[in-house]
């Protein structure tokens, strides 16, 4: 009986182990949360351990980084200046890429994993870290012109106009720098963490909050001009087109607001959160959410148009180009889909076609 | 199912943060007040086995003469442990049923810890998905304490060595001596691999889940104590003096 007892004792801490080895994972898929850029005729994808170069017109692919393990993985939106492509990685780097190439021309070292995408202005390049700081960096040598410490991890992407670099911190505030020196302009307390980055649009500043809020503040002072209330953390970038803004939330809901006054025009709602911000073109406005799906709205209505299933959620922002939308769903797979009906013209890698 | 268990998690998350919210925003102290809230919530569900484990310690005498009794035949030990068991009103297997149901309450409990300690955006995700609007403000969690940031293995391995050493004297005072040779060997090699095992694995996870893991040992400690006193970590006089005798 003792041997029973001590036995069915063992199985059940046996089977604690497993479940413990399996939740130290941290509960989250081990994928990466991809980002997408679409310049001069090429896709640049970061997406898990990889950067892809691919053709937008084929899907063929161009180069890959890294060549070697190690590096990433990557989750950010790759920003392209000219000959070079940068990106960040969680493995706490920034990497600027020949962009014909692939190979690296330079890295900077923050201190903590690279969440946002960086911002190209001029000669400089902007980039935040989950170490609380925003950098400004030489883009042609990654040399560190200036640095500013926030009270807490920027996931958020700098958003750089009117030589003043705009960006929001978990630490629940946006602040305005100046691009030139690093210097706080101004700052602004939201009522949650800002992970989302802003848009700025006639003078004012568009961004969402853990709070469930959208703000528009004055780009010059930081006053607040409205907030919106919605159902769930609105982390997604706003979209401004005319007087209208974009807006996801993770209510599952794209919200439509008018820009002078932050009122509703209407809301669509999608199976899943909408953590991307969506993209326009000529009234049609592109939705990715949780659920998979990326639907074509009416930008004017919010009715829809058509949607198309990936295999996996989709966090990516859809980028356009040449009547041609692409996106990236969480497994890496990238879609290029005909803008007006969205039939699919190609999907990378060439293997899950 | 998946749906109550939402509501088992999203109830202890939001626990958590509330705790997190009254208690100055010190998110090792919520996780300290929360585990005793848990276990002395749970200690109907664990009570009856170490009450039982702790019988089963003052029966060795008795349960040693009838091995010794009845060496050869295997059948008639069984019935007269049985028989033993049945007068002093206890069942060995009562302990399991417990342990079972409060498997599930642990587990969520341990997983609303990994969810509050959210520190990448996939985890996020996870974690945005349960806060209530009210407590929403307070995500992301301060993840400092002490020479800690809570999100990250501890980089010393202080906690890897503490979670190992009160693991071991959790188990040494839960496990009745035991006189079956080959039963003893097997909770001896299990009393040293369930401590390097717990060791091992604090190393690689968030130092967040090392301070749950060692205040649950610290709080369990505590409790066994007050039920079987030291129990196997101090072997009692007569015992030693026995061994050495040998």
């Amino acid at each position: 009986m003792r041997k029973v007892m001590t036995r069915s004792k063992i199985v059940l801490w046996l089977l604690i182990i497993v479940a413990l080895l399996t939740g130290c994972r941290g509960g989250a898929p081990a994928t990466s949360w991809p980002g997408l850029t679409v310049a001069e005729g090429i896709v640049y994808v970061a997406a898990g351990a990889k950067v892809y170069a691919l053709e937008a017109e084929t899907g063929n692919q161009k180069w890959e980084f890294p060549s070697e393990e190690g590096k990433g993985p990557f989750y950010t939106t790759p920003a392209v200046e000219e000959s070079l492509v940068f990106v960040g990685s969680n493995d706490s780097n920034l990497y600027a890429l020949d962009a014909v190439t692939g190979n690296q021309r330079w890295v900077f070292a923050a201190q903590k994993p690279i969440i946002a995408g960086p911002a190209v202005a001029g000669d400089a390049v902007y980039v935040a870290s989950a170490d609380s700081k925003v950098y400004a960096l030489e883009a042609a040598t990654g040399v560190q012109r200036w640095e500013f410490t926030t009270g807490n991890w920027v996931w958020a992407a700098p958003l750089v106009a009117d030589d003043k670099v705009y960006v929001g911190s978990m630490d629940h505030k946006m602040y305005c720098l100046d691009a030139e020196n690093g210097q706080l302009v101004w700052e602004f307390e939201a009522g949650g963490a800002v992970a989302g980055p802003p848009t700025l649009a006639g003078g004012v500043l568009y961004f969402g909050a853990y709070d469930n809020k959208v703000y528009a503040l004055d780009a010059t002072t930081g006053e607040k001009k409205w907030e919106f209330q919605a159902g769930g953390w609105v982390w997604s970038q706003p979209l401004v087109v005319d007087d209208t803004v974009y807006v996801g939330s993770m209510d599952h809901k794209m919200y439509c607001l008018d820009a002078a006054s932050g009122q509703k025009k209407w809301e669509f709602t999608t199976g899943g959160a909408v953590l991307a911000g969506p993209a326009f073109a000529e009234g049609l406005l592109y939705v990715v959410s949780e659920d998979k799906q990326l639907y074509a709205l009416d930008a004017a209505t919010g009715q829809k148009r058509w949607w198309f299933a990936a295999k996996t959620k989709i966090f990516t922002p859809p980028a356009l180009a040449d009547g041609t939308v692409y996106t990236c769903s969480q497994d890496g797979r990238v879609y290029a889909l005909d803008a007006d009906n969205g039939n699919q013209r190609w999907v990378f890698p060439r293997t899950e076609q | 199912m998946s749906q109550l268990w939402n509501l088992l998690l999203q109830a202890m998350v939001n626990s958590l943060l509330f705790l997190y919210n009254v208690l100055g925003h010190n998110f090792a102290l919520s996780m300290a007040v929360f585990t005793v809230l848990v276990r002395l919530l749970t200690l109907p569900l664990t009570l009856p086995a170490q009450r039982s484990s702790k019988v089963q310690q003052e029966l060795q005498p008795e349960i040693e003469q009838i091995r010794k009794k009845y060496a050869k035949d295997k059948e008639k030990q069984t019935q007269a442990m049985m028989g033993l068991y049945k007068e002093k009103g206890i069942n060995p297997m009562m302990g399991c049923l417990p342990m079972l149901i409060q498997l599930p309450i642990m587990w969520a409990f341990y997983q609303s810890i990994v969810k509050a300690l959210a520190n990448t955006p996939l985890q996020m995700i996870g974690l945005g998905e349960l806060v209530s609007s009210s407590l929403s403000q307070l995500v992301p969690l301060g993840s400092h304490f002490l020479w800690l940031d809570l999100g990250y293995p501890d980089p010393f391995y202080i906690l890897p060595i503490l979670v190992v050493a009160t693991t071991w004297i959790q188990q040494k005072m839960a496990t009745p001596p035991s006189t079956d040779s080959q039963a003893a060997s097997m909770t001896q090699s299990m009393q040293i691999t369930m401590p390097l095992m717990f060791g091992f694995i604090t190393m690689s996870v968030a130092s967040g889940l090392a301070v749950y893991f060692l205040i649950s040992n610290l709080v369990g400690i505590v409790i066994q104590y007050f039920i079987t006193g030291w129990g196997g970590l101090l072997p009692q006089r007569g015992e030693k003096k026995d061994k050495k005798g040998k």
